[in-house]
């Protein structure tokens, strides 16, 4: 009866102090700043969660990663109520897979079907993922398999990046996802130096037409079968990330399904709260506070500036071949975070040439770009695993 | 222990064959789009 009166606060260390904060300052990030809140939220309080010392929601094996269990174990105090959500939703992979579904019942991939070279941005785009992964290992902090998942955080995509770290290096999937999505939010910061970098003003003037060509109702319902087809039969690992996706989009377009394309919404919701407390419970002081941790949040930068070199670079190669060009600012979209890459393609346009509106245009690579993430997450999954 | 060879090789295939892989279903679109929009215009 005395574990009544048991106190955590005299075993709280200066760890879990700072991890209190880090959680603060992302739920701070997400309610105040309005960053990623739907992830950055319950990301933040999944933090708070496991670091309050013999709370029981979560326990971890010696090398840090969550024990395993069922039901049985809980009821004997062995595990918390997060380790059965980490074991049934992410260990399975269950849970960014579903995400994906739910992510492609809410994508409109007519700008890409208008404009299919855009898919070569998509890919294009990806340079940052193979760059980082190169460096981190060549680091020799990291493993293969780690610097994999820590390359693919240059994708932008949360799922695939999810995905693939829950199969290669799941001690390092609190970090990554934290920093995977809450740099999402600073792709306004880091994408516009790099355009005005790597681009003319001349080249950034380049005029597009505002209207995309009217895809057909066929050509809809086409894309995801031969999207998920091609895939599949060219990078078979990459079968369940593009499946997933292509299957929700396929809900949206057919026109008969709309009820489960909304179902599929709602549950995406659902379970991007559940990925994000997960992600949070995975960020114990132990586990958060070493150099690798801190190398992830730097490698992390120079992931997305190098996709957006990618990006870029494709488009005004493309143009080389083109007899009407199009602004090279299109191809940095390829970065997939959607919409906030082709949001700052319409901005930097904007800034160049008033008249000029990129953001229909910008999304083609920009959905292109969670395509290529997904492969890039079945390349690895196939050379590594 | 570092890999650098095996990282090189993974690296470069890995960018190689995701931009053929979405170069390859870009043209595929492009052909049925063309197919389609040909249909439609005949019709």
């Amino acid at each position: 009866m005395f574990g009544l009166y048991e106190s955590a606060l005299g075993q709280m260390t200066l760890g879990n102090l700072a991890m209190l904060l880090i959680g603060g300052v992302l739920i701070y990030l997400g309610i105040v700043k309005k960053m990623e809140p739907i992830l950055l939220v319950p990301i933040g309080f999944g933090i708070f969660m496991v670091n309050l010392p013999i709370a029981g929601i979560m326990t971890y094996t010696s090398e840090g990663l969550p024990a395993l269990g069922g039901v049985k174990e809980i009821a004997e105090g062995k595990i918390g109520i997060l380790n059965l959500l980490y074991y049934y939703g992410l260990e399975t992979e269950l849970i960014p897979l579903l995400i994906f579904l739910g992510v492609g019942t809410l994508m409109d991939f007519s700008p890409t079907i208008a404009r299919p070279i855009s898919l070569v941005f998509g890919a294009t785009a990806q340079l940052g993922v193979f760059v980082v992964f190169l460096i981190a290992h060549l680091s020799g902090m990291f493993s293969i398999n780690e610097s994999a998942c820590i390359g693919i955080i240059g994708g932008s995509d949360g799922p695939p990046t999810v995905y693939l770290t829950v199969a290669l290096a799941p001690v390092l999937l609190g970090p990554i996802t934290m920093v995977a999505y809450s740099y999402m939010a600073l792709v306004p910061i880091l994408q516009p130096p790099v355009i005005r970098l790597l681009t003319t003003k001349k080249e950034r003037m380049i005029m597009m037409k505002p209207q995309i060509r009217k895809v057909s109702k066929l050509e809809l319902i086409l894309f995801p079968i031969i999207v998920f087809i091609v895939a599949s039969l060219l990078v078979p690992k990459s079968a369940p990330l593009v499946g997933m996706l292509m299957f929700g989009n396929l809900l949206r377009v057919s026109g008969v399904t709309e009820r489960l394309a909304r179902a599929g919404g709602i549950l995406n919701d659902i379970l991007i709260l559940l990925l994000g407390i997960s992600v949070g419970s995975l960020m114990p002081a132990q586990v958060f506070f070493n150099p690798r941790t801190l190398l992830i949040i730097g490698l992390a930068v120079l992931a997305f500036i190098f996709s957006t070199v990618g990006g870029l670079l494709g488009a005004k190669f493309i143009n080389l071949f083109l007899k009407e060009k199009i602004n090279p600012i299109i191809g940095a979209a390829g970065v997939s975070a959607i919409p906030m890459a082709a949001r700052v393609a319409q901005i930097e346009g904007q800034k160049a040439n008033p008249k000029n509106y990129l953001l229909m245009h910008a999304l083609g690579p920009n959905m292109a770009g969670a395509i290529g993430t997904s492969l890039v997450a079945g390349i690895f999954m196939g050379m590594l695993r | 222990m570092v890999q650098w060879k095996l990282a090189f090789l993974i690296s470069g295939a890995g960018y190689g064959i995701n931009i053929l892989v979405l170069i390859i279903i870009s043209v595929i679109i492009w052909i049925v789009s063309l197919m389609i929009q040909k249909k439609e215009k005949a019709q």
